[in-house]
This record gives C-alpha cells, structure tokens and sequence, in this order.
C-alpha cells in the first residue's frame, strides 16, 4: 500500500503537471476549454480519492477486501 | 556568474518551473472541484509559469537574464502580489516624514490622532491603548508612515488575515530566531548599561510609532509566534519584512500590564518593541538565491498542503453538489418523463382520433360503394325490365322474345318462293320483251312485205289492164293470173290485223307482271 501510496504520488504530480501544461497551452491560445480541464482535474480528482482511500487503509489498518468495499461503497456513493 | 552558480540556478528554475506547473494544476483543480472558474487567474497563473519558462529558456541558451530572476520573486501562483511598486516605495532608512512628526520619546499624543480612515477599524478617541486593540505591528495605512519594514498596507488585505497565512518559510523564521535573540540581548544590554535613562530604541531616526503605539496584542492576528523581531537599529538596507514582532504576551498581559513586570524606576516609559525592524539582505548571491529557493519550496509545499487540506473539505461540498447536481438531474428525469408521458398521450391521442376518422372513412367508402353497387344493380333492372319489355314487343306471342323456328322457315321458304318467282316474273318479262321486239320486227317485215305486195298488186292490176285493153284472146289467160295475185293480197290483208292482235296481246301481259 505504501508503494502504491507512492505511486499515486507520483502519478498526482505527473497529471498535475500536464495539467498546468495543458492549461499553459490554453493559455497560449487564448481560451480556456473547461470541459478538457474538467477531464483532466476529474482525473487528478479520482487519483486524490484513490489516494486518500489508501491512506484511510494504512491509518485503519484495513485489508485490500474492506478498502475494496469501502471503494466500492464510496463509488455508490459518489455515483 | 560561475557555471556551478548557473547550473545551480538552472536547476531551481527547473524545479520552480515544475513547481509552479504544478501549481497551476492544483489551481485548476481546485477551480474544478468547487466548480468556479475563473479565466483571469488561469491566465496569471500561466503567465508565471510562461515567465519562469522564458527565464530558464534563457539560461540554457546561454543567456543570462536580465533584471530580477524569477526564483528571486516572491509571490505565490496567482499573481496576486507583485513586486513593490512606486506605492510602496517607502524611505529605506524607515524615517518618519516631517508630516508625522513623531516626538523623540516616542509618545502618542492626542494630537496625533488615529487614522480616521474607514480601512482600519481603530477607535476614533485618538487614545491609543496599549491593550492591543490596535493591529498587530506593521499594520499601517498610508496616513501612517510606516516603517519599511511593514510590509503590508491598507491596501494590502493580508495584514488582517495574517492568521491565515499557512506557514512561514524556513528563512523567515531563521531570521526571526535571530532578530528575536538580537533583540533580547540588546534589551539586556540596555537595561544593564542604563537603566535610568530613555530608552534608545526610539529615535527619530529609527521608526518608532511610540511608547504607547499599538503594541501587537497576542490575540491580534500574529503571523507567527516565531515572526522576526523588530531590532533597534535601523538598517540602512532593509528589505521587507515579513511581520512585525510578535511579542510575548497573552491576551490578558497588555501593554498595561508591562509596567508592573519590571520596576517602574528602571523603566520610565513602557516602550514596546519597535516594528519590524528590516533584515540586512544578504549579499552573497548563491545565499540569496539558495533563500528563495528556500522559499519558493515552502511555498509549494504550503501551496501542496492547502490544497489537499482544500480538497478534503471539499469533498463534503463536492458531495453536497454531486447530490445537489443528482436531486437536479432526477427532477430534469421526472420533468422529462413527465413531458414524454404527455407527448405519448397526446400520441395516443392522435392515433386514436385517426383510427376513428379512418373507421369513418371507410365506412363512408363502404356506404358510398354500396350506393354505387345498389344503382347499378337498379340500373341492371331497368335495363333487364327495358329488354323484357322490348322483347315482349318483338314476340308478343312468345313472350320470350324468341321466334318460332316453323314459322322462320315458313317466312324464308315464302321468301325464296317469292324471290324465286320475281327472277322468273323477270326472265319472262325479259323474254316476253325480247319476243314482243321479233314481233314487232315481224310485224315490220310484214307490212313491208304488205306494202310490197300491195304495190307489186297494184303494178300488176295496172299491167293486166294494159294487156287486157291490148289482146282479147289472150285475156282469158290473163284474167286467172290476176285473179291469184288477189286472193293472195286478200290473205296478207287478212294476216295484218291477227299480227296487230297478237302484239297486243303481249303488251297487255307485260302490264300485269311488272306491276304484281
């Protein structure tokens, strides 16, 4: 889970980076296409989830079963 | 600059320039995740980042940039804070103007009043307590002079949410540690050396606003408790710091209440640490440098720590939404269920009037060819009973129109008869004509021959009397001869009226077959 933790740390500042980027181009262009930044900061916003569903893991010392289903319920939720 | 200088600032912009993308990033997320967007800011964030780009560029290509680096600026992504500008170009020796003529011992009197702008939320009596009512060191407005050392002004709101600020760099707070401890061996100092004189911290030179200036009140918005302490002296080159001292004391120990910490003898005037007294700038460039990457990393770690700290109390708002943008897309669903049942129903609606119209249609065409057939079968009859009656006409006998075979053959054999006896009534005639013409040239000939013989008679009566006159003897001789010529004249005389008749006699048969 750590590792994984890390992953996703890495992946978090690997999309945020491409989404200032992306962001740079945009401004380069003059206008801004919120629906691609939406796509892109949804992405960044689902790793955040995952992230923090991990570290609820490594905190409460919960097995990848009960983080599945916590995943689980909280995508019923969300969804 | 050295090469090791350069590839050291290479990679800090390098670093910033990730950084600062970064940033940018978290700053589009959090527009997304509380779904406020704002292009403007997008903008100025990328212009930063733009600029930090250019720079780095720039010293790859081999080109050092000119003017102040972007690793040496130091303000967050948005852009918010520039660089000082001519509004804040404040004296760097921090010398009070001759508008605000502070006395040498640093008092507040009532003349000199307290700001009476709107901008502060100061008392207006011009008393100046020292309870800590006023804003905590370096809050000054521009009526105010204000030491260089404040950073803020009134019109920079970040005083009053100082409290705010998350975090303080690693160098601001090694030259808070240390200003706080020149600060308090200097009072030491002080108290030692001269215990009964003025103190030599307020100086006309050296920004004080007074003895009772608003001393900075714990429960005043203090950046830090560990923020850089104001020195004494005033340095001729200061840069801005980042707040005034935050003195020791609790809520309830105000300024008041300093006096009876030490005794009065020693102390005349309770004199409150000077403001913020300006850090000498480091000259070594690679150390100053090395602060603002120092503090560009605090920066972005800070910058990192509040969004995820924004994140997560955004989650409950993102789920507040999710739900609200749920209950909103099932009312839309129930609307347009709702609209779609109308739309089926007013279909079925139609649907049903059509069929109706189509029954009655067809029930029209039906009425309309039963008509049709009922008259042509009325029709039919007429003609039937036409021909029934015209055939009666015909036969009336039969009464069926049909004629007796017998009878037919009666008619045609009486046909045949009377044509067969026309053609022989015209033959006859024809041969009765052709018979009548030989009579009549018969006849002709016959009154030639008549004629003939009459004058052949008449010639000879005239010779026999010639003879007769001319030979007595010979008379008797003569005398039978004439008398045959007239018996056969007396015959031919006699035949002429049995021809007449007998000419007649055909003519009048002729009459009656041409007229039957």
């Amino acid at each position: 889970m750590q590792d994984h933790l890390r992953e996703l740390d890495d992946m978090r500042r690997s999309n945020l980076g491409d989404l200032g980027q992306m962001t740079l181009e945009m401004a380069a262009e003059g206008r801004f296409d919120r629906s691609r930044l939406s796509q892109q900061a949804a992405e960044v916003a689902k790793i955040d989830r995952e992230a923090d569903l991990i570290a609820r893991g490594l905190e409460e010392g919960l097995t990848l079963q009960e983080l599945e289903d916590l995943a689980r319920g909280d995508g019923a939720t969300s969804g | 600059m050295r090469k090791g200088a350069l590839k050291k600032k290479q990679r800090q912009l390098e670093e910033l320039h990730i950084d600062r993308r970064e940033a940018l990033g978290e700053l589009v997320l959090g527009m997304y995740v509380q779904n406020t967007w704002d292009d403007d800011l997008l903008a100025r964030g990328s212009a930063e980042v733009v600029e930090v780009e250019t720079e780095l560029k720039e010293l790859m290509a081999g080109n050092e940039p000119e003017g102040p680096s972007a690793t040496e600026k130091d303000f967050p992504v948005t852009g918010e804070h520039r660089l000082p500008t001519g509004e804040h170009d404040y004296p760097a020796t921090g010398e009070y103007t001759a508008e605000h003529a502070v006395p040498a011992t640093g008092e507040y009197t009532a003349e000199h009043s307290l700001p009476e702008s709107a901008e502060q939320e100061y008392p207006v009596t011009g008393e100046h307590p020292v309870t800590g009512e006023h804003p905590v060191s370096g809050e000054f407005t521009a009526e105010h002079s204000l030491p260089e050392s404040a950073e803020y002004t009134a019109e920079h709101e970040l005083p009053a949410a100082a409290a705010d600020q998350p975090k303080l760099s690693r160098a601001e707070k090694k030259a808070a540690k240390k200003e706080k401890k020149e600060r308090e061996r200097q009072e030491k100092a002080e108290a030692k050396a001269t215990p009964a004189a003025p103190p030599a911290t307020p100086s006309a030179t050296a920004p004080t606003p007074s003895a009772s200036a608003p001393t900075p009140s714990a429960t005043a918005p203090v950046p830090s408790a560990t923020a850089p302490a104001p020195s004494a002296p005033a340095p001729s080159e200061a840069v801005p710091a980042p707040a005034p001292a935050a003195p020791k004391v609790a809520a309830g120990e105000t300024g008041a209440d300093e006096p009876s910490e030490k005794p009065a003898g020693k102390k005349p005037i309770d004199v409150p640490p000077p403001p913020a007294a300006p850090e000498p700038e480091p000259t070594d460039p690679l150390d100053v440098l090395e602060k603002q990457i120092t503090e560009s990393e605090t920066r972005a770690k800070s910058a990192l720590e509040a969004a995820k700290a924004s994140q997560k109390a955004d989650a409950r708002t993102e789920l507040t939404a999710i739900t609200r943008d749920v209950e909103s897309g099932r009312t839309e669903l129930d609307e347009s269920l709702g609209k779609a049942a109308a739309a089926i129903a007013a279909a079925e609606e139609r649907a049903s009037q059509a069929e109706a119209r189509l029954e009655r249609e067809t029930a029209a065409g039906r009425e309309a060819a039963a008509e049709w057939v009922r008259g042509q079968a009325a029709e039919i009859e007429a003609d039937a009973a036409l021909a029934a009656e015209l055939g009666e006409d015909q036969n009336p006998s039969t009464g069926s129109g049909e004629p007796d075979p017998v009878l037919s053959a009666r008619v045609t054999s009486l046909e045949a008869e009377l044509a067969a006896e026309k053609a022989a009534k015209e033959e006859a005639l024809t041969k009765a004509a052709a018979r009548l013409k030989e009579i009549e040239e018969s006849a002709k000939l016959a009154e030639a021959r008549v004629e003939v013989a009459e004058a052949a008679a008449a010639e000879a009566s005239n010779q026999a009397r010639i003879q007769a006159a001319a030979t007595p003897s010979a008379d008797d001789k003569g005398a039978t001869e004439a008398e045959a010529r007239e018996a056969a004249v007396t015959w031919l005389r006699g035949q002429i009226p049995a021809l007449r008749q007998e000419i007649a006699k055909s003519g009048e048969s002729e009459k009656d077959s041409g007229a039957s």
